[in-house]
């Protein structure tokens, strides 16, 4: 079927690669040479390398991506990862279906990120600008110099094969084709804000309008990681087939850490441009992001930490871990160094006040990611002092974080209606009165209703305390953009600020959202496991499952096998359900389940019935059946979370006319 | 004032979380529940990163199996779990102990949210004295002048 190529993808893409190191390595002279010689000629150089280099990348892209879409199987990673059987959007997919893929994946974001940062760059600062971009070329050569010399994806079979392996059956999902690209981009896009962060560090000079540009940024990454979270839970959800959406898995975890930094930096750095305080420990959250981000690039890619996603073993584990090392030792010498150049003008006056919300938010955030990196590494740690491998599971997760997050949802509801500075008693009661008389309301209505749960009560509880102060909020910066005098100094917000603060109303509205189907899922859920015959029925929770018999379908490289299912509610309408379990040629050892998902409306239960076994004569099939209340509200406050990133961090269109003429806001597109 | 009613937020908010979350389940009467619960806390031996429970090793089965048996034979959670931790290590239990090394997992973020905390109550305490000490009917007039010194109107605030 392959027609003879015309062109030799592994010249073009080697090549191509080739050619990166070497502008990356020009980029990063050029860099020094406008640091050394303070002479704007060479920063326009080192951009210019940076708009080539990314230039150079997309070719070695598409190299690897037209050998997909050929079946070029002497390509040893297109072998490796696709096969005829799989449809075309798989296919593209599999471009990040291996470690060399990925890899090339981050480097080509990077390097799109990159231009873009580094044009900006070179237009805002003269003096910032040449270490900005050397950081930038520093991080790219790690990279590129990894593909090129360790781990390429453009190495030859001396024999192609006839047909590829395929991806791993896990990875055939259409969500391989939004989790994976979303996370590693989400990872890669942690880069830019440290670069700026590092510019700053390493000049000496701290630039408001850097400041922002850097918050910019990391705006960006928190939501693109942010996303790649919440579509690795509906991906977990839907395929993974234990009926939750996470499992504390140390891959799950590693891409939490960088988002956790970059949530209290979002906080922090409104302290800090708010006030002025904090500024210190925002930029440590900058660098700290960028660690934990590369960290998890090598721990997804070194096979380090056993985990359902460890199909990734590999060989570039001690490269990142000694980079991450450099990084690190660099930042944190450059941090102290510079500390005194942070510090902050003001001091935080009272603790009853927006400022003194933030710092304990971000001190509740701190415990959380500490915990999880603890409970992430303790394993290794464990084994090299004493040889045993002790494992660190959900429970451990669940009883130190729980306490930390309900501490936060009632921060959460209370710290946004303080004002800076400081707050009386009696305005603090005026401004949180009725989000607290809502809470009460609302527990004292669960209570009554027969809830006796405590730990739902009291989540319920707090989430309509979140809620119910988002929607103030709201309300409230809608009225205040109405002037109701024109001397009134609130005209003097820009529309910039007012869209930011109703962005945040809308994600603390949908952190109240997500909580609620968190705390629902895990107070609620019923979980029973029934062995059918034919005919045969089993009720759960009000849901009656009957079974009608088994239905294997056969294609090429593939075998699926069916289960009919009758689900019967009081109610609802009858409906029939079909999970099933595939068997892929060549994967026979690993069958994968389709877990079948029915969401009954109002209640918004999730049934969930997993086809776990059967009798090879088809007389009779085991079922995992689930019923997880409130599951949908993720994915609503997953969408919600997202409109409310969109709104705060959508760039300005309109200026005030009053203001000097600063440049508009960068588009921050996740 | 303000102080102590934010203190005492705080350390109500994270009795109740604490009270909440050690406080037992109380639905684990049925078999398959409390089977699956056990089955939840111990690491698949030869699957990376699943529980026994949701695991379709044959390892996995078999030790569901076990579980079964011994809740038939009226054993304890604990002698279960003991039961396995002697045959596996005790690095099978997804729950670490809390003695011994594993102590270390549960010692790590206390440890680290206590230096968190002391850290943020020394910054706090030593930048105190420099606040300004105003009385509170005068405040306003002042705010409001520091205001137009540092955000002149017309100026971005957010």
């Amino acid at each position: 079927m392959q027609a003879t190529p015309v062109i030799d993808l592994v010249v073009v893409g080697r090549m191509a690669l080739g050619l990166a190191f070497g502008v990356a390595v020009l980029q990063l002279s050029m860099s020094g040479l406008a640091v050394w010689r303070r002479s704007p000629g060479f920063t326009d150089a080192a951009r210019n390398a940076a708009v080539v280099l990314a230039a150079v990348v997309t070719l070695a892209v598409a190299a690897l991506a037209a050998g997909f879409l050929t079946q070029d199987f002497s390509l040893a990673f297109v072998a490796d990862t696709s096969s005829r059987s799989m449809p075309l959007g798989l296919t593209i997919s599999a471009l990040w279906g291996g470690q060399e893929g990925s890899l090339l994946f981050w480097a080509w974001g990077l390097s799109l990120f990159s231009a873009l940062a580094a044009w900006r760059m070179s237009t805002r600062d003269d003096a910032l600008a040449p270490w900005g971009i050397g950081t930038l070329a520093a991080v790219a050569l790690f990279f590129i110099g990894v593909l090129v010399f360790v781990s390429s994806p453009f190495q030859r079979l001396v024999v192609a094969p006839v047909d590829g392996r395929g991806l791993n059956p896990l990875l055939w999902d259409s969500g391989m084709q939004v989790h994976p690209p979303m996370l590693l981009t989400g990872y890669m896009s942690f880069t830019i804000p440290f670069a700026f962060a590092a510019a700053m560090l390493a000049a000496g000079r701290i630039s408001q309008d850097w400041l922002r540009e850097m918050r910019n940024w990391m705006l960006a990454a928190w939501a693109i990681q942010g996303a790649g979270l919440l579509l690795g839970a509906w991906w977990a959800y839907r395929v993974l087939g234990w009926g939750g959406y996470w499992g504390w898995d140390p891959v799950e975890n590693v891409a939490l850490l960088p988002w956790l930094a970059a949530t209290a930096y979002i906080h922090s750095a409104l302290a800090q441009e708010r006030r002025g305080q904090l500024r210190a420990w925002s930029v440590g959250l900058v660098l700290l992001g960028f660690a934990l981000a590369v960290f998890g690039t090598f721990v997804v890619r070194s096979g380090i930490l056993t985990s359902v996603h460890s199909f990734a073993l590999s060989d570039v584990g001690p490269i990142f871990l000694t980079f991450v090392g450099i990084v690190m030792v660099i930042a944190v010498l450059a941090f102290l160094y510079r500390l005194p150049l942070l510090r902050a003008p003001l001091p935080i006056e009272s603790l009853a006040s927006k400022e003194a919300g933030v710092l304990l938010n971000n001190l509740l955030l701190m415990a959380v990611l500490v915990a999880v990196l603890w409970g992430t590494v303790f394993p290794i740690f464990s084994e090299l002092v004493q040889g045993v491998r002790i494992a660190v599971g959900p429970p451990f997760y669940a009883q130190v974080t729980v306490p930390l997050l309900l501490i936060m949802l009632g921060l959460l509801g209370i710290g946004p209606l303080l004002a800076w500075r400081r707050t009386t008693a009696r305005a603090a009661w005026r401004a949180t009165r009725w989000p607290i008389l809502v809470t009460v309301a609302v527990s004292a209505v669960l209570l009554a209703v027969g809830m006796r749960a405590g730990l739902a009560v009291l989540g319920f509880g707090l989430a309509a305390l979140v809620g119910a102060g988002a929607l103030l909020e709201l309300a409230r910066s809608v009225r205040a953009r109405t002037p109701s005098s024109p001397s009134e100094p609130r005209i003097a917000l820009s529309l910039v600020g007012s869209r930011r603060r109703l962005g945040s109303h809308v994600v603390h509205f949908s952190v109240a959202v997500f909580a609620i189907g968190i705390v629902g899922s895990a107070s609620f859920g019923q979980e029973s496991a029934a062995r059918l015959a034919p005919g045969e029925s089993a009720t759960v929770d009000g849901h009656t499952v009957t079974f009608r018999g088994l239905r294997p379908v056969s294609q090429p490289g593939l075998t699926t096998v069916y289960a009919d299912l009758d689900v019967e509610r009081g109610d609802q309408p009858p409906a029939r359900l079909t999970p099933s379990r595939r068997i892929h040629v060549g994967w026979e050892n690993q069958p994968t389940s389709d877990v079948a998902i029915r969401t009954t409306f109002p209640g918004l239960d999730d049934l969930y019935v997993l086809l776990d076994d059967w009798e090879p004569d088809g007389s009779a099939a085991s079922f995992r059946i689930l019923v997880n209340p409130l599951v949908p509200l993720l994915w609503v406050g997953g969408a919600l979370y997202f409109i409310g990133v969109l709104v705060l961090a959508w760039p300005a269109a309109t200026r005030q006319p009053a203001q000097a003429p600063a440049p508009a806001g960068h588009p921050v597109t996740p | 004032m303000n102080l102590r009613a934010a203190l005492v937020l705080t350390l109500v908010m994270a009795s109740l979380g604490v009270a909440v979350v050690s406080a037992d389940e109380n639905d684990a009467d049925a078999l398959y529940a409390r089977q699956s619960r056990i089955a939840n806390q111990l690491d698949c031996p030869v699957c990376q990163g699943q529980s026994v429970k949701e695991s379709n090793a044959p390892l996995a089965q078999q030790m569901r199996a076990i579980i079964n048996e011994k809740i038939g034979d009226g054993a304890t959670d604990e002698e279960i779990f003991d039961f396995f931790a002697a045959r596996y290590g005790v690095g099978i239990l997804r729950d670490p102990p809390k003695q011994g090394l594993a102590l270390g997992v549960w010692l790590g973020p206390i440890i680290a949210a206590a230096a968190g905390v002391l850290a943020v109550g020394v910054v706090l305490l030593r930048r105190r004295p420099q606040s300004v000490s105003t009385t509170d009917d005068s405040l306003p007039e002042l705010e409001a002048r520091i205001d137009q010194l540092r955000h002149p109107p017309g100026g971005e605030r957010t």
